[in-house]
């Protein structure tokens, strides 16, 4: 009987902000797909700024790489022959790279339970998606500015390079986008289960394989630079665009079911 | 093929009108092939292959070129790859329907469909890759259609591997439906990579002006229909043994359930009995003779010790073990 009169006001003084909660949350909601996707990227960044675990891994492996092409290509003396199939050893350290980057990624989220908490959060999956796929699009990109010219330096600094050879930056951002996303999409599947490391492997290697086909082609085609042959770098680059479209746009749609729900 | 129009009852297995037309499809099938088989090696002319290095005389003609044995494979290679094309469209529209429905028996169609591709796919790699070795002298070239082939064998090798990666059922039919998806944007590639990268290996063989004489069209296209037939009659067959084993799994689980309700059903009605017989004690005592109560309570059961019945039948429901003690009562 005393408590009512003192309830009251409180329950009066509680109406105001609830109501007006759901009005801010919904502006919040109907605004925040970009400040979600933000959030998310920015997060990935600062954790690999403050471990730094994935890039330092990375950059070593590549390095590790390197270091195995030299032995590999120790009695091949001649650097234009090294020109001739740099496109393929480059393309290869990148999806070994890649591997292991994709796989790190996605360490991270599980070691903390930190996946859950995104997945609690009202975010739609596909911004999840974005916002991953990006953060390993930067992780890689950061990763190739520190070893494309390693390997120049170490296979190519002899050589005579062809006038078409800054052309294989191309390939090189179209290829990169496309690990990237079909990346995302199936280190999440794989995150969780038995042997995972070389299960991401098993799955990736196979589905990127026609994109890695194109990319190697027009890179070998800037390395080479012969005449009237660059008509075909313009057809692969467009089979690994196109390459690129269907499959982030099939990873977008089905990242909802690749992730815990 | 008519897949999705089969109908299934509630437990999820296989049946209707195309369950009869099984045993005929496979019998018209595997007769079909035979044809095709006996055909490419009587009435199908031979096929002008490489040029020899020199010009050489039999029989009295002057021969430039040799005639290739090696080339018959056409005839079942072809129908064969292109069942597992078949088949995988299948996988994958199942897969779809997955996703779309969250109804198991959609993953046990696409994992079905899956198994019989790989079948497929295994037959063609080989018979590709024996005409492979005699035709050009090579086990393997790295050539558009034979590389988009093989990753699509390894597609579906990953799939099997996914699978037994995941325990969880429910995750483990999510995952693989997608792989299954992402994995058949191969197949058109592989099926169509002869338009766009032509290469004189693999001809385009589906157009209309195939250029193929009747004695080869009519051998090729028999085979082509009775492995199609074939491929179907073996899809149906796997689906039923996988339906009927992943209800074998389903029953085993539901009679494991029953199982404990009949136990915990066991368990209450011994309570019951325990409790009746301890209302049927305190009764009379309670009314009739209160100061006999306890002697009798004690020689009918000597465990209930406490001043009435019902904290003791209590304490046998919290132990879980009263069908036993019924027994003594």
């Amino acid at each position: 009987m005393a408590r009512t009169p003192n309830n009251q006001p409180k329950a009066r003084c509680a109406e105001p902000p609830t109501s007006a909660a759901p009005r801010s949350s919904a502006a919040r909601r109907r605004a925040s797909s970009w400040q979600q996707y933000r959030a998310l990227l920015a997060k990935d960044l600062r954790q690999e700024i403050r471990t730094r675990e994935m890039l330092t891994s990375m950059v070593v492996y590549a390095l590790l790489v390197l270091t195995v092409y030299g032995a590999a290509l120790a009695q091949v003396g001649d650097r234009l022959q090294v020109v001739s199939f740099a496109g393929g050893l480059l393309w290869a350290l990148i999806v070994f790279t890649s591997l292991l980057g994709l796989n790190r990624s996605f360490a991270h989220e599980t070691e903390s339970s930190c996946l859950e908490g995104i997945l609690l959060a009202p975010v739609d999956r596909a911004v999840i998606f974005l916002a991953k796929a990006t953060a390993n699009l930067i992780f890689l990109a950061v990763v190739e500015c520190i070893t494309v010219p390693l390997f120049f330096l170490f296979f190519l600094s002899g050589a005579e390079l062809a006038a078409t050879t800054p052309y294989i930056v191309l390939p090189l951002i179209v290829g990169t986008i496309g690990v990237a996303g079909v990346g995302t999409l199936l280190a999440t599947m794989t995150i969780d289960t038995r042997g995972r490391d070389v299960l991401l492997a098993i799955l990736l290697i196979p589905v990127i394989f026609p994109l890695l086909y194109a990319c190697v082609s027009a890179t070998s085609v800037a390395f080479m630079g012969v005449e009237g042959t660059f008509g075909t770098f313009w057809t692969s680059l467009a089979v690994a665009a196109a390459y690129d479209v269907v499959m982030i746009a099939a990873a977008w749609g089905l990242y909802e079911f690749a992730v815990e729900g | 093929m008519a897949h999705n129009t089969l109908q299934t009852d509630r437990t999820g297995r296989a049946g209707g009108a195309l369950e009869r037309l099984v045993p005929a499809a496979l019998a018209l099938g595997v007769l079909l092939v035979l044809i095709d088989v006996v055909w490419t090696f009587t009435l199908a002319p031979m096929v002008q292959g490489a040029e020899l290095s020199e010009p050489v005389v039999i029989a009295g003609q002057q021969i430039t070129t040799k005639l290739l044995l090696s080339q018959k494979i056409f005839y079942l290679h072809v129908p064969v790859a292109v069942a597992s094309f078949a088949v995988m469209a299948f996988a994958a529209f199942w897969a779809v329907r997955f996703l779309m429905t969250g109804e198991r028996r959609f993953d046990v169609w696409s994992k079905t469909a899956m198994e019989v591709t790989l079948v497929f796919v295994a037959a063609t790699m080989i018979s590709g890759d024996l005409w492979t070795r005699f035709e050009w002298g090579v086990w393997w070239v790295w050539e558009p259609r034979l590389t988009t082939y093989f990753i699509l064998m390894l597609l579906v090798i990953g799939y099997f591997i996914l699978r037994n990666a995941i325990e969880d059922p429910e995750r483990r039919a999510r995952f693989s439906a997608v792989f299954g998806i992402v994995a058949f944007v191969d197949a058109p590639i592989s099926f169509l990579i002869t338009r766009l990268v032509p290469s004189s290996i693999h001809p385009v063989v589906f157009r209309t002006d195939s250029g193929l004489p009747p004695m080869m069209l009519i051998p090729f296209l028999l085979g082509l229909f009775g492995m199609l037939l074939v491929a179907f009659a073996l899809t149906r067959i796997a689906l039923r043994i996988n339906s009927d084993a992943a209800e074998v799994e389903e029953l085993k689980e539901r009679l494991e359930e029953q199982d404990a309700w009949r136990e915990r059903a066991a368990a209450d009605e011994a309570l019951e009995r325990l409790r009746a017989a301890g209302a049927k004690l305190s009764a009379p005592a309670a009314d009739v003779a209160p100061a006999a109560a306890p002697d009798v309570r004690r020689a009918h059961n000597p465990e209930v010790v406490g001043s009435n019945a019902a904290p003791a039948a209590d304490a046998t429901r919290d132990s879980d073990q009263s069908a036993p003690s019924s027994q003594e009562v």
